[in-house]
């Protein structure tokens, strides 16, 4: 439907404009007036090509949506528009980050970036944290293991160690919030880890949902009270926690839940100074939110692994 | 057995019998069922306001529609609230408002949840409970409705959730009464539904059948008549009363 809607805007323009308007046969063109009909119409043809690559993504044909993004750029490249060449290597970026093949998916970024920097874009920003989050993920080993999900690790892990030990927990603590957050409902049994007496009230909610056998909460609870005692140091209390959440998501088959779980028994073990662990899991972690196509919760989850690498 | 004013003209002189004094036993659960559009909500809201007029205090889960549209609701009947939202006497958890994403500011006595979240709804009840049960150890409880409980969350952890709130609010002294619209689920949980409660009330926009099966008695009473709903609320018929024993 949405491209014959597309298709039919372009015909209404070579008929003479918008179809709201009658075409005005009696005026005459000048040579400006055809070169800017001309790039109007190669604009549209991009935005279609563009379209046309969404539906390849979608139907997870990655070659053919490459391969006609590539046209919509060399259309925008003829008409000079830097902004949408920017716009269409940051898409193939995207295409070819769901495809796990981060390398070309710098590339693209970076590409993207050269354009949105020259025109001075808003968007600037947004291409450098995409650009600095693979970067990390590729130190980290992720591309060449991603599919090794699920295989115990034998090799040294390749995960930046840092230096010293966590000095800025708050900075990690506010992460891990909005990691939780990504889980349905999460919101509000986070309030009770402000209220003032937190484990009671977890612990309360905790009893009910196993009595009324609600298991996404008795999982999502159990991250909370980890949360809680990571909060007070009680980094292996924290991952006893941590490990029940993650078996109880896995037997319920909750991916969502147990991507955060391992992100958060990720984040417990770099306080443990466990760095092998730290990749597996966090690797185990965005693969699922990559499957999963969860862009949201994979941003908050590479930004997570920002604030541990970056300590 | 001690039985409370229903506040409907009409059911407490329909529910007499050699075994009762008529009304709706105090401290017992009775659902409210039927098709939609019967007047149930109408019947929660006016035993309500009747407790409320008595000084009895009220917790009122409300899943079906937001503490404001319940109260605008009740204000239709010219059954007022607001003093009654002032000085406490009710506790309001309101289910849904959350769910539409409006703004929702929590109070001491009317505070949100969601049915998607049944655990922290049932939290809240627990809070609720001991909140009302301070002022009173005869309170009134109404949770309006099952349905979208069932539409959020699957059959037997709705059963599991009425179970663990009829147990709480019995054991606190609450009278409760939960109202269900026919046919939202299977017929087989249906049926484990009604036999949870001690009565159950149907109404079919016509007819009102009672049906009240209190430990105290050995034998089930029934008792049926006509009803209409009119601009002060539901009126039972007395001249259709039936009291089939």
């Amino acid at each position: 439907m949405k491209e014959t809607l597309i298709i039919t805007s372009v015909f209404d323009r070579l008929s003479g404009g918008n179809s709201n308007k009658k075409p005005n046969e009696n005026k005459e063109y000048t040579m400006k007036d055809y070169q800017e009909m001309l790039k109007e119409y190669k604009d549209a043809e991009a935005e279609i090509l563009i379209n046309i690559a969404t539906i390849h993504f979608e139907n997870e044909n990655i070659p053919e949506s490459i391969r006609t993004l590539k046209k919509a750029i060399k259309i925008y490249a003829e008409i000079e528009d830097m902004g949408k060449q920017g716009l269409v290597y940051d898409l193939m970026g995207d295409v070819n980050r769901y495809n796990n093949n981060d390398s070309s998916a710098i590339e693209n970024y970076k590409k993207a970036y050269k354009f949105y920097f020259k025109i001075n874009s808003d968007y600037k920003n947004e291409i450098k944290e995409k650009i600095n989050n693979l970067e990390i993920l590729e130190s980290a080993g992720d591309s060449q293991t991603s599919y090794n999900y699920g295989l115990p690790s034998t090799t040294p892990s390749e995960v930046p160690t840092p230096d010293v030990p966590p000095s800025d927990y708050s900075k990690i603590s506010k992460k891990i919030e909005e990691v939780i957050g990504i889980l349905n409902g999460a919101d509000t049994y986070m309030s009770y880890a402000k209220s003032e007496e937190p484990m009671e009230q977890l612990e309360n909610a905790y009893e009910m949902s196993n009595g009324i056998g609600d298991d996404s909460a008795k999982s999502t609870l159990l991250l909370i009270i980890g949360y809680v005692s990571l909060e007070k140091f009680k980094t292996n209390d924290a991952l006893k926690y941590f490990n029940a959440s993650l078996e109880n998501f896995q037997e319920i088959d909750d991916k969502k839940g147990e991507a955060v779980s391992r992100l958060l028994i990720g984040t417990a073990d770099y306080i443990n100074g466990d760095m092998e662990k730290v990749s597996s899991n966090f690797r185990k972690s965005i693969k699922i939110l990559r499957d999963m196509k969860d862009i949201s919760g994979e941003t908050i989850a590479m930004e997570l692994m920002n604030s541990i690498y970056e300590e | 057995m001690i039985n409370i004013q229903s506040g409907i003209p009409g059911f407490d002189q329909l529910t007499v019998s050699e075994l009762t004094e008529g009304g709706i036993p105090e401290k017992s659960t009775t659902l409210i069922y039927g098709p939609p559009k019967t007047g149930k909500s109408i019947f929660c809201n006016q035993f309500t306001y009747n407790g409320l007029s008595n000084q009895e205090p009220c917790l009122y889960v409300s899943t079906d529609q937001g503490y404001k549209q319940v109260q605008r609701d009740m204000t239709d009947f010219q059954w007022l609230i607001q003093n009654y939202i002032q000085n406490q006497t009710i506790y309001f958890i309101d289910g849904i408002s959350h769910l539409s994403g409006g703004k929702f500011e929590n109070k001491n006595n009317i505070v949100s949840s969601s049915v998607s979240n049944p655990a922290d709804l049932m939290v809240k009840v627990g809070i609720g409970t001991r909140n009302v049960y301070k002022t009173s150890n005869h309170f009134r409880s109404i949770l309006d409705s099952l349905n979208t409980l069932f539409a959020f969350n699957p059959d037997q952890m709705v059963i599991k959730i009425l179970k663990a709130y009829l147990r709480r609010i019995t054991e606190a002294g609450g009278t409760g009464l939960i109202a269900y619209t026919e046919g939202i689920t299977d017929p087989k949980t249906e049926n484990e539904l009604k036999s949870l409660f001690n009565n159950t009330i149907r109404l079919d926009g016509q007819h009102i059948h009672i049906k009240s099966d209190h430990p105290d008695f050995d034998e089930v009473q029934y008792f049926e008549s006509t009803y209409t709903i009119t601009d002060n609320g539901i009126v039972v018929n007395e001249n259709n009363f039936k009291n089939i024993n």
